[in-house]
């Protein structure tokens, strides 16, 4: 059914491109406006000239001229699953999938149908189960395509578990991948807690990032190739990622460190089992230097660490009402002498949000140097507008200090890298993209006999 | 051997293509919903735009953005499932979304 006739206005060509792909995706010939330039770079007089001398003809002609004969949605050609799409060398469907924009520049491996079928061997789900539908392609995410995407990531079969949690999480509304192809660019952090951690040797020592671990990195790397062909995140279409990031080894808590510390595992703080195996993804729009604390003091490493939380994060975030789930990784020699100073994961996520407060001065100053705020936005209108709490505005004093995060926002706390580094490294989520979703690995029923194949 | 014989890495597609709106034929007498992330001094380029199109169509009627809410807000699913019943409400003939952000 068709709905009103609307015009969308972007900013030239690029934005343009991108409105006009993800309504070809979603199959509605999206009518678009494009105002000259970079609207955020414009000051109000160079705004009205623009809008008064290019942009209004645009308004009125989308919006008034007859739709013109149908401009076929992105032609499906769809194959059924196990339909053979093309027959060739390791060299030539490498070729075709770089062709079709089904591969991410690296080689895949060919999934053919025995591939696809040694993966489906490790789950009891039916092949054709609809995970969730994905924007921007409004395309099912099945188990089937877990399973392709993950052979072309070169994962082993017995990681299909870990991908379909994976998958799982992806398609859940509450992570909010639909924004996946924002321009901040985020990539999505995985991380494995639990029994399989161990069973698939997934790494949680030094260099767990780096790619060589088989596991950690064809687990990153199938995040991305699912992103990729489901949801269909295209950069220079439906993916408008600004620098965007190369994908992220899936990295795995250091369980024995924080049971030797006695800190739950982070898939136990979320509400899990300690023997149920648990993924949990959150997208990272940025990571914090690695920094360097040191001392005996417990304070001292973490009045440092919330320093670097201060570097990260904009205060923008918090005006604009955003919530987010961050990560911080410590290492396990900075997390055991918080352990033994008394500090509990609760307690460090504590000490974070009690200390990053900022002065309120730098805080309104920050939070209008983007386009987030019409001019002459102030912290006190937020507040009388109630679309911040009171804490912004206990007295008019510009240098009290204020609130970074508005007080739903979480902190993750992981352990993990090398051993005996003193660094620990801050992970910025993007807002209410990839909120923290976490999903229980399904085992199939025979694993047993699995793992003795 | 001839080779590897491979299936495809894509979602299954469950959309439907969606009809187009038929467009009026002037903007005169029509009543235009505005939609915005209230950001990008989405006040201002509104009101300019409010201000241009009234020129060429005097009897145009102008629902602001913010009777809408922030359409990326962090309300923002709230505001998209309540979208259809206020475009109603406001009697909207058609739709300006954005405002070039």
């Amino acid at each position: 059914m068709a709905g009103l006739p609307t015009v969308t206005i972007a900013i030239d060509e690029g934005f343009t491109k991108s409105v006009k792909a993800i309504g070809k995706q979603a199959g509605i010939d999206l009518r678009v406006a494009t105002y000259p330039g970079v609207i955020s770079t414009h000051e109000r007089p160079t705004i009205a000239k623009n809008i008064e001398e290019v942009l209004v003809d645009q308004i009125v002609r989308q919006l008034t001229d007859a739709p013109s004969a149908d401009v076929a949605s992105e032609p499906d050609g769809q194959a059924a699953d196990r339909d053979v799409v093309f027959t060739g060398t390791f060299e030539e469907v490498n070729e075709l999938f770089l062709r079709n924009q089904w591969s991410d520049g690296l080689p895949i491996v060919p999934p053919t149908i025995r591939k696809v079928e040694d993966f489906l061997r490790y789950t009891d789900r039916l092949p054709d189960e609809v995970l969730g539908i994905m924007h921007p392609s409004l395309s099912a995410a099945t188990v089937w395509s877990v399973a392709v995407n993950g052979v072309m990531s070169g994962c082993r079969p017995e990681y299909m578990p870990v991908l379909l949690a994976i998958a799982d999480a992806m398609a859940d509304p509450g992570y909010g991948l639909k924004h996946g192809g924002s321009t901040p660019g985020w990539e999505a952090m995985i991380i494995v807690n639990g029994p399989i951690r161990d069973q698939l040797g997934l790494d949680d020592g030094q260099g767990l990032q780096r790619p060589g671990n088989q596991a950690n990195t064809s687990i990153g790397r199938f995040y991305r190739l699912f992103a990729r062909n489901v949801p269909r995140f295209l950069p220079g279409s439906t993916d408008m990622a600004t620098f965007g990031q190369m994908f992220r080894a899936a990295i795995a808590e250091n369980e024995r460190a924080c049971a030797e510390m006695g800190w739950a595992p982070l898939h136990v703080t979320r509400g899990f089992a300690p023997d149920e195996s648990v993924v949990t993804i959150t997208s990272v729009r940025s990571a914090s230097d690695p920094f360097t604390t040191a001392g005996e003091s417990p304070e001292r490493h973490l009045d440092y660490i919330v320093d670097w939380v201060k570097r990260m994060i904009e205060p923008y975030q918090s005006s604009r009402g955003y919530v987010e789930t961050n990560v911080l990784v410590l290492t396990p020699v900075i997390a055991a002498l918080l352990a033994r100073a008394g500090y509990s994961k609760a307690d460090v996520e504590r000490y974070i949000m009690q200390h990053a407060v900022v002065p309120a001065r730098y805080y309104e100053w920050s939070m209008m140097q983007a386009d987030h705020h019409t001019p002459g936005t102030t912290l006190a209108g937020l507040v009388e507008k109630g679309e911040l709490p009171r804490e912004w505005l206990v007295s008019d004093d510009p240098d009290r200090l204020v609130p970074l995060f508005l007080p739903q926002t979480r902190w993750l706390i992981v352990v993990a890298g090398d051993p005996t580094r003193n660094r620990s490294c801050i992970y910025r989520q993007n807002f209410k993209q990839g909120y923290a979703t976490s999903k229980k690995v399904m085992l199939p029923k025979n694993r047993e006999a699995l793992r003795r194949r | 051997m001839s080779g590897y014989e491979v299936v495809s890495p894509l979602g299954r597609r469950v959309r439907q293509a969606t009809a187009r709106a038929a467009r009026p034929r002037t903007l005169d007498g029509i009543t235009i919903g505005e939609l915005s992330n209230h950001k990008f001094d989405s006040e201002f380029t509104f009101e300019v735009i409010e201000k241009a199109l009234a020129k060429r169509f005097p009897t145009a009627k102008f629902v602001s953005f913010d009777r809408f809410g922030d359409t990326y807000g962090p309300r923002e699913s709230e505001v998209i499932r309540e979208l259809p019943e206020k475009l109603k409400l406001y009697e909207c003939d058609v739709v300006i979304s954005g405002n070039a952000g």
